[in-house]
């Protein structure tokens, strides 16, 4: 009697080692679940990051009726030129809760580097500002990196111990390649430049034949250390994205630099050319492409203000370019770099 | 004998959940790649320091990389983590390396530029075929047709 009563209020030790079994396999199932949504929350937060930088660029765009200038860059040779050397995430900073600062930097001079004479160096400890919308938080880059940097090469307006890094970068379009053409004392900018954010040039809502909704506006750049290379190459990654402008170390800015180790327009546009998250190789070309720390692919701002995540998969021609391919055939990510090639853009 | 039964019901069901729990956790690898192995050479000779970039003619497909070692040997990377090529036919690109440059943008005269002959740059002059399973592909490049 006493026995059976026992039997039926109590667990024999199986159920309960099968049970706590269980429990086990459900916490197991659980931690990696937990690393995943702390990446959900960056990447949640790196998504409203390019919407601020969305909602900017068409309040921007509302006031003047086109897109800030990519990069400016007026006169050939590198040399120092009153106002250049800005970057197009400089123009936006009042739209962005930075009036103070906007209103502090003088773009009658260079980011930094101002050899002038006539004119102070009054950006230099500016550039210092990091900001947390041009911050993803995936991104593991510094908030400041220097610049030849130096206290002699500070004073004699060459360089910046600390500038403040970009983790979001314009499109420029579909081709890489130089983004101008020096001609002795002027640079024009060449028809490869198709996208929307471009050197010396400001686009607006009336040169996007393809719809604003197909065109990438700003694409996400993580920092990536050098590394040489498995063929031995050095100095391969991308460890120069800068948030304001940038100027050689030799004073002015120079837009046919596209090196990974050099300043120049690649420090703030990028083209949907080579391979999204490409592998770090020289043959990839990181430091001039567009590349996350996402798995699987990185964010999109498009012309009409959405954000989307693009598979690295995305189909990619990675065609060069010429004349006769300036408006394709090529792949659907370059189509999405040009604003005004006249091809379809399909579901992706 | 009940309370085996029982025992024998609650590992069934713990199996399953278990098995039902798991299933969430493969993960999506992408497309099919193959590993793609090879060597480069230019008049008999290994051709060092240059670029190779195999992109797929199929429509939907994205490009693999590789560069040749000293020995003119090449490996393509399909992104960060994986090696190879997507398979199907390549339109195969063999590219010169960009020479370094200065601080200022000046090209580093130290640095010889490899030279490619110019007919394998243009479209569609060199393709290959990718298959599943490992792939050693060749490109003897001649500097006079």
């Amino acid at each position: 009697m006493n026995r059976s009563r026992y039997a039926q209020r109590g667990f024999t030790l199986i159920e309960l080692l099968v049970v706590i079994a269980i429990i086990a396999i459900l916490v197991a199932l659980l931690l990696p679940a937990v690393q995943q949504a702390r990446e959900a929350a960056r990447r949640t937060q790196c998504r409203n990051n390019l919407k601020q930088i969305g909602l900017a660029l068409h309040n921007y765009h509302d006031t003047f009726q086109v897109f800030p200038m990519g990069f400016v860059d007026v006169v050939a040779g590198g040399a120092d030129r009153y106002g250049t050397g800005w970057a197009w995430s400089a123009f936006i900073l009042p739209y962005l809760d930075q009036a103070a600062l906007y209103n502090q930097l003088n773009f009658s001079a260079t980011p930094y580097a101002n050899t002038l004479g006539s004119i102070a160096v009054p950006n230099q400890s500016l550039m210092a500002t990091p900001l947390t919308v041009f911050s993803c938080p995936s991104d593991l880059k510094p908030a400041t990196v220097a610049n030849n940097g130096g206290a002699a090469n500070v004073a004699a307006g060459q360089g910046v111990d600390a500038i403040a890094t970009s983790s979001y970068m314009g499109s420029r379009g579909a081709f890489n390649g130089a983004f101008c053409t020096e001609n002795g004392t002027s640079v024009t900018v060449d028809a490869r430049n198709n996208g929307l954010l471009i050197v010396n040039g400001s686009r607006g809502m009336r040169h996007i034949t393809d719809g604003s909704s197909n065109v990438f506006a700003v694409g996400e750049v993580s920092w990536i250390p050098l590394i040489t290379d498995i063929n031995g190459v050095t100095n391969v990654g991308s460890v120069r994205q800068y948030v304001y402008g940038n100027v050689t170390t030799g004073g002015g800015p120079r837009c046919t630099n596209v090196g990974s180790t050099t300043n120049g327009p690649d420090l703030h546009l990028r083209a949907a050319h080579q391979k999204l998250n490409g592998p770090q190789i020289d043959a990839s070309n990181l430091h001039r492409n567009f590349h996350s720390r996402h798995v699987g692919g990185a964010h999109f701002l498009m012309g009409d203000g959405a954000v989307k995540f693009l598979s690295e998969h995305l189909e990619n021609t990675a065609t060069g370019y010429t004349a006769a391919t300036v408006n394709g055939p090529y792949g659907l990510y370059q189509r999405l770099g040009a604003i005004n090639d006249g091809q379809v853009v399909d579901a992706y | 004998m009940k309370t085996s039964k029982m025992t024998f019901r609650w590992l069934i069901s713990s199996t399953l959940v278990a098995l039902i729990g798991l299933s969430g956790c493969s993960q999506h690898k992408g497309p099919e790649v193959a590993e793609v192995t090879g060597t480069i050479t230019l008049d008999g000779q290994p051709l060092t320091g240059v670029n190779i970039q195999f992109v797929p003619q199929a429509p939907g497909g994205s490009p693999s990389f590789g560069g040749t070692n000293e020995d003119g040997q090449y490996r393509l990377l399909f992104n960060s983590k994986t090696a190879g090529a997507l398979l199907g036919t390549h339109r195969v690109e063999i590219l010169a390396r960009d020479i370094p440059r200065d601080e200022n943008g000046d090209l580093l005269l130290s640095v010889m530029p490899v030279k490619i002959p110019r007919r394998y740059s243009q479209p569609g002059a060199l393709t290959a075929d990718v298959h599943s399973g490992r792939n050693t592909i060749r490109f003897d490049l001649l500097s006079k047709p």
